[in-house]
């Protein structure tokens, strides 16, 4: 149960993220402080960032009934993971070597905080 | 925004979200051996959190959206490759309050402590990748702080 809540929480957050990245084109950075937060908060994509982020919330709630927190907050690292290849298959990024050994590393780590969860 | 500004935006993000995923822990963890299916789960949560519990978990909503907001405030200021791996700092936070804290209680082992260590340096690995895959985000921040 809290193995599929898990990734419930880490696949809405890899979603929060790219859409995140998509908002982040619709800040105005060239005027006020003001004028850059308006910006912001009247952007759509930045509201659905939030509802997804919102909903991650729920999920990783119910994640942390049953699974401890030092163990499954690192996990949730694995977003960068999804986030990458998620990039690559839909935005065409390309990733490099060290962003590989990056997913390698965090992989790891994260199967280890499994098994000790 | 100059770079000292950013810089405390940056460790006040990290502070905020570390407190606030202590708090959440400390206020759901109650509800430990409850579950069997999702369902159940859920009533027993629905049902089982008291006024003083979801003031805690309001609050830590609070401290997380605030965390939130001085995370892309720090962005304005800090390319990613430069900013994540400040923010890796709260899984170790995180790790260590959850196992000091004697709210939480939670345990310490070899297997964890290493796969806290692996996770630090790949999201590292990731930043640094990201950096020099996106020449034109560098000339881009660059421009950005000759501006500030």
């Amino acid at each position: 149960m809290q193995i599929v809540l898990l990734t419930i929480t880490i696949v809405l957050l890899a979603a929060s993220q790219i859409v995140q990245k998509l908002a982040a084109s619709q800040v105005n950075l060239d005027g006020s402080p003001g004028r850059t937060v308006v910006s912001m908060l009247t952007s759509v994509r930045f509201w659905i960032a939030a509802i997804l982020l919102g909903t991650a919330m729920v999920t990783w709630l119910f994640t942390l009934t049953t699974a401890e927190v030092s163990k499954s907050y690192p996990i949730l690292a694995m977003t960068f993971v999804l986030a990458a290849i998620a990039s690559r298959m839909f935005l065409g990024e390309t990733i490099g070597r060290y962003r590989w050994i990056g997913i390698a590393l965090i992989s790891a780590g994260a199967a280890a905080m499994m098994a000790a969860i | 925004m100059r770079a000292s500004t950013a810089t405390l935006f940056l460790i006040i993000s990290v502070a905020l979200s570390s407190a606030a995923q202590l708090l959440f822990r400390f206020v759901m963890q109650q509800f430990e051996s409850s579950g069997l299916g999702l369902s159940s789960l859920i009533m027993t949560v629905a049902t089982g959190l008291n006024v003083v519990d979801l003031t805690l978990l309001a609050t830590g909503m609070v401290l997380y959206a605030f965390s939130m907001v001085s995370w892309v405030l720090a962005l304005t200021r800090y390319d990613v490759s430069q900013a994540y791996p400040v923010m890796s700092i709260s899984y170790v936070a995180v790790y260590f309050g959850a196992i000091l804290l004697p709210g939480l209680n939670e345990s310490i082992s070899l297997p964890s402590l290493c796969g806290v260590a692996l996770i630090v340096m790949g999201v590292i690995f990731i930043a640094h990748g990201n950096k020099s895959n996106n020449e034109s985000d560098k000339v881009v921040s660059g421009d950005k702080a000759t501006q500030a």
